[in-house]
């Protein structure tokens, strides 16, 4: 008997090819997705952590103590090399900071490393042009060497402990100091021993066992934390808890695509559904003739979830086959038009088992429901002659349970609003509303559709009124079709709404660590002058900032005077001395409309009239400290000068970037210039509003190659900016994709309906066309009935997939920058009448040619 | 010899709102092995209620049915499913033919479907295939036959289980009369000897009734009258042919 249900099922599998084909491609479409968000997302985290890695360098410890006397000995050394999961270690010797005896202004720091694989990971101290220093030669931070025009070969005298003033050749240049006055000088590290004898290492780096999965790994960490406390009771060790950070920020986006293309298998799995129902139901005859025949309901309960079995066959295998097809196209088109670095798709085999088995078993479960409706079928149907007169839906779960769920949300809202509740109960209520919405459907098709009809009517005739009695005679179908069309727009709007909040605040974060995208920078006090400024800004497509050299003064009536400096050890903070609390006065048209690093005025008002000679804003960070408030007049000596200044604080700021965030009161330029004769620039800030990157830095380059500009120095942030933005970028690419493919599923879904449920009622469409109907007039009939589900889905989509991802925002504290995506809103209304006329269209114009005849006879 | 199908006051009643109505009323008949019974009526007299009833499809409302000694008031729907397939044979006025399978495969599709082996029923398929005269169109579907073919391919259908009774209800309905009479001469020689199948048939045609060894009248659920071709003395009587005896009645039941 099994081969025999084989046999039959796998004939009416084939007999409805093309339909059976669409089925599949929309099954497909829902695995494709899961598939390729697994693996676009295995591979995200992968190259990310690379990319980061390469950025920041691979390592996974560093520790350093650079007390006197307490160092890591050799056996130290060795015991930690044999902590297991530990894969490589290297010493680092931190000296001292030394001072250059011919410059005495600058610190420089000299590190001792060994010229490893994992010393150069290090990345401030990676020797990026010339050789690693062995004995006698030394590497240097660039700025020092502009300062003092050397170059790579050139000979330093430099001091050190215990031997004096020492002749070095310079063989290798740093990469530029996260600021100006913190130089670097790095020596080879046994020769930097030998000479100084010091026979501990005062750091270490340590890269663990790439293989360890993270429990192991913070299982090793700990681990060394322990032996080097012990070792080294006030050693400082730094695990880059940050950048694992960084890394996990991807875990944050996974979980929500992951939700979005579960939903759209749902989707897509209600498609099935009502697609295995309608061909059921056309088969209605066959099966009830079988039942006559003495074939047990059990039997055909089995026959069709045989057929949902080949249809669970096929397309995990179509999909997954496709999933991990469009991974690779996603990899190669956001690698080429984003420039989003992927090295190698990871694909998770495990995993993918998985998808298949769930999805399998999804889709026979979903079979379950027709199959079981099969086991219910009448024998005594095959008498009847009639055409299927249609279904309906339990009237208690319309009418009662759906209107309650939707209540019971909206009272829980409410609720928890009011009485300040748990926000999980909004994601919770908000589940609610949807699967209220969803129930509510056959209710607000008969409802709506009456309208419809009402309102079309003048537009297409009486055809409305029988398509809109023909969406309501099929209720239960229709639910599926418009149910899966809502959750598709749900989907969508939900998937939108929470993009745009991600992803505004992922570029507010970028543009407060990155506001601009280069900077010029003085690398001495002297600064540069500001014949620059005019130069630079004759580039097109670029804007900038200035800000003057920096001056020092001490104010005189602080309100609090005792304040303490936020950085103590910042050179730009304020250093608390007998002659005042000392400020850092900086010159920058504050009042200009179009900043690159806007901020937030927190008192008082900014323009030119406000400024004049006279006005100075603080950051929030500076005003703290001293004391001042807007209105105060600040009295300042000059410097160690007896000349005395008068300032009126007109504003208070905080800094949107970093730039402001540090203590600094600042000044019209001008004022710079009368009462300091600053006339130079310490940087100019650049941002690339429209022009060539490319182009930009080259003429930025050919300026600095006047000997005039030899101590600027060009730092470009725009590499570490990309990286900054790779996730929410990826993430923006990642959920179009999900939600164009369910669109896509949709269509499908709205195209297999039509298909069927015209086909079903063929015969009955031949009769209208015996009887006189004529071919555009069914055509619109056909056409008025694909609309007006597509349409019904659209709005209720809307509606519940607005409250949906409000609710899921206000449940993770987010939904203050909520911004309804107005667009999406009027695309969804506008497109889905046009999903609908394109999904009906083909078969509408196969309806329309049919033979009347063999239409009208059994087959 | 014992009836293969036996009714006592057998009663269908439908509730339609606050409406009764009693489709079957008090219908005791017994049907013998072999016997072709004709049952005629005007429309909505009860005929098919009734056919469904004799075949278990539709429950009594009281009364009972017996078939091969089986009670089948008081069977459940498995019990009843398995007499469908060993007991009765279906043959429809729109043949019922499963469109995605072939002539061949119709015919043997139930069998198969009760856990029969093809090499078991191969040779007997072909054999009653032949018999309906369509041993060229062994593989065709549905569609590529003609109406009569395929009611031609129902009746092997029904046949190859060699059930003890054939229900038919308005068989030559969907067929023009020369065909239709063909179909009825092959049910026909399914019920003499050796096969000896009997068969309940529901007409409103007198000629397809004539057929038939007995012709059952019903009207508003009851059996009004009845003519056999066992009373040939009381037809002669009549100085009438049976098919002329049906006629009469018939034309009575209509007015
Ligand atoms: N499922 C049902 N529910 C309610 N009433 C029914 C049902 N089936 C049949 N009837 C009624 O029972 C009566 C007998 O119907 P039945 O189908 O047996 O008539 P029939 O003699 O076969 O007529 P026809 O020759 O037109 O086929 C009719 O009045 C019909 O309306
Ligand atoms: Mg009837």
């Amino acid at each position: 008997m099994n081969s025999s249900a084989w046999k039959l099922s796998l004939k009416f599998f084939i007999a409805k090819k093309g339909r059976s084909f669409f089925s599949i491609l929309g099954i497909s479409l829902g695995i494709l997705l899961v598939t390729a968000v697994q693996i676009v997302f295995s591979t995200l985290d992968y190259s990310y952590a690379a990319l980061q890695r390469q950025q920041y360098g691979d390592y996974d410890v560093l520790a350093y103590n650079q007390s006197v006397g307490s160092g890591l000995t050799t056996q130290m050394l060795a015991k930690l090399k044999n902590v297991q999961g530990i894969e490589s270690l290297q010493p680092i010797l931190y000296p001292y900071q030394g001072q250059s005896p011919r410059y005495s202004t600058d610190s420089l720091f000299y590190v001792g490393l060994t010229d490893t694989y994992l010393s150069k990971q290090l990345k401030n101290y990676e020797i990026i042009r010339g050789h690693f220093p062995h004995s006698h030669e030394v590497a240097l931070s660039p700025e020092i060497m502009l300062q003092h025009h050397l170059h790579i070969g050139s000979a330093i005298e430099l001091n050190l402990p215990h031997k004096g003033v020492m002749k070095f050749i310079i063989t290798g240049e740093l990469p530029p100091s996260s600021q100006v006055h913190f130089a670097t000088a790095v020596f080879d590290y046994s020769w930097l021993q030998k000479i100084t004898g010091m026979t501990q290492s005062t750091g270490v780096i340590m890269k663990l066992n790439p293989r360890l999965n993270s429990s192991e790994k913070n299982a090793v960490l700990q681990t060394i934390r322990e032996d080097l406390y012990k070792m080294v009771p006030h050693i400082t060790i730094d695990t880059r808890d940050q950048l694992s950070q960084q890394i996990n920020y991807t875990d944050v986006f996974l979980p929500i695509v992951r939700a979005l293309s579960i939903t759209s298998i749902i989707a897509s799995i209600s498609i099935v559904i009502s697609t295995l129902q309608i061909s059921l139901q056309e088969r209605r005859k066959d099966f009830s003739t079988l039942r006559l025949l003495g074939i047990k309901g059990s039997q055909l309960s089995l026959l069709i979830l045989i057929e949902s079995l080949i249809y669970g066959l096929f397309s995990t295998v179509v999909g997954i086959s496709l999933g991990i097809g469009v991974s690779f196209l996603i990899k190669t088109v956001s690698t080429q038009l984003f420039h989003v670095s992927m090295t190698i798709v990871i694909i998770q085999w495990s995993t993918l088992v998985w998808i298949a088995l769930c999805s399998i078993t999804m889709i026979i479960l979903a079979g379950l429901i027709p199959g079981l409706w099969a086991r219910r079928l009448s024998p005594i149907e095959a008498y009847r002659t009639a055409d299927p007169s249609g279904d309906s839906t339990n009237g208690i779960v319309t009418f009662f349970l759906a209107p309650s769920l939707v209540a019971i949300s909206v009272i829980l809202v409410l609720l928890t609003h009011i009485l300040k509740l748990n926000v999980f109960i909004y994601l919770f209520s908000g589940l609610c509303f949807v699967v209220g919405m969803y129930m509510w459907i056959p209710q607000c098709l008969q409802s709506s559709s009456r309208l419809f009809s009402w309102a079309l009517k003048p537009l297409f005739g009486s055809n409305v009124v029988l398509a809109s009695r023909n969406i309501n005679r099929y209720k239960r179908r229709s639910t599926l079709c418009v149910g899966a069309l809502m959750l598709a727009v749900t989907v969508g709007m939900a998937g939108m709404i929470v993009l745009n909040v991600i992803v505004v605040g992922q570029t507010r974060m970028v543009n407060f660590n990155y506001p601009e995208d280069v900077i010029l920078r003085a690398v001495d006090f002297h600064g540069f002058s500001s014949g620059l400024k005019n130069q630079v800004r004759s580039i097109k497509g670029i804007s900038t900032e200035t800000f003057t050299n920096l001056a020092g003064a001490f104010v005189l009536n602080a309100p609090n005077p005792d304040g303490t400096t936020p950085m103590p050890t910042s050179p730009k903070g304020v250093q608390h001395t007998g002659l005042g609390s000392l400020v850092t006065l900086v010159g920058s048209h504050l009042e200009e409309d179009k900043r690159i690093d806007p901020f937030q005025i927190i008192a008082g008002r900014i323009d030119s009239r406000a400024l004049g000679n006279d006005g100075v804003v603080l950051t929030k960070s500076e005003a703290d400290a001293l004391g001042f408030k807007v209105g105060d007049t600040m009295r300042l000596k000059k410097g160690f000068t007896n000349q005395t200044l008068t300032l009126k604080v007109v504003g208070i700021i905080k800094g949107t970037s970093s730039t402001f965030s540090s203590p600094w009161a600042i000044v019209n330029p001008t004022v710079m210039e009368h009462n300091f004769s600053i006339h130079s620039l310490s940087s100019i800030q650049i941002k690339i509003t429209s022009g060539d990157a490319r182009r930009v830095i080259q003429s930025l380059q050919a300026f600095l190659k006047n000997p005039q500009y030899q101590d600027v120095q060009l730092i470009n942030k725009m590499k570490e900016k990309q990286i900054a933005q790779q996730p929410s970028m990826l993430f923006s690419i990642v959920l179009t994709t999900t939600i164009l493919t369910i669109v896509g599923i949709a269509t499908l879904g709205l195209m297999n309906h039509t298909a069927s449920s015209i086909r079903q009622r063929s015969r009955e469409f031949a009769t209208m066309r015996a009887v006189g109907t004529t071919r555009p007039q069914m055509m619109r009939l056909i056409l008025a009935e694909g609309m007006m589900t597509s349409v019904l889905g659209g709005i209720l989509g809307v509606v519940t997939g607005g409250g949906f991802a409000y609710l899921a925002l206000l449940s993770l504290n987010q939904a203050r920058g909520v911004s309804f995506p107005l667009s999406w809103i009027y695309g969804t209304i506008f497109i889905s009448p046009i999903l609908g006329l394109f999904a009906s269209w083909s078969t509408s114009i196969w309806a329309s040619r049919q033979d009347i005849l063999s239409s009208l006879s059994n087959y | 010899m014992n009836p293969v199908l036996e009714t006592k006051l057998l009663t269908k009643e439908f509730h339609t709102g606050s409406e009764i109505l009693c489709a079957v009323n008090s219908v005791t008949l017994n049907v013998k092995p072999g016997e072709f019974i004709a049952i005629m009526g005007p429309s909505g007299s009860g005929k098919s209620t009734l056919l469904h009833m004799l075949s278990g499809l539709e429950k009594a409302t009281s009364g009972s049915v017996t078939i091969c000694g089986m009670d089948l008031t008081e069977s459940n729907d498995e019990e009843l499913t398995k007499l469908r397939r060993e007991k009765i044979g279906f043959v429809f006025q729109f043949f019922n033919l499963i469109p995605v399978l072939s002539a061949y495969e119709n015919v043997t599709l139930p069998m198969l479907m009760a856990g029969h082996k093809e090499s078991a029923i191969r040779e007997r398929a072909r054999f009653l295939l032949e018999q309906m005269g369509l041993s060229a169109h062994l593989h065709k579907r549905p569609h590529e036959l003609s109406g009569g073919q395929q009611q031609r391919v129902a009746i092997a259908r029904a046949l190859l289980p060699t059930p003890p009774i054939l229900m038919a209800d308005e068989p030559t309905g969907s067929l023009d009369t020369k065909t239709g009479l063909e179909v009825l001469r092959l049910l026909r020689n399914a019920c003499k000897a050796p096969l000896q199948h009997s068969l309940v048939l529901v007409t409103h045609d007198p000629k397809v009734a004539s057929f038939a060894n007995r012709v059952l009248f019903m009207r508003d659920g009851r059996i009004v009258g009845e003519v056999s071709d066992m009373d040939q003395l009381q037809l002669l009587d009549l100085n009438m042919s049976f098919s002329a005896a049906i006629q009469q009645q018939w034309e009575v039941l209509m007015a």
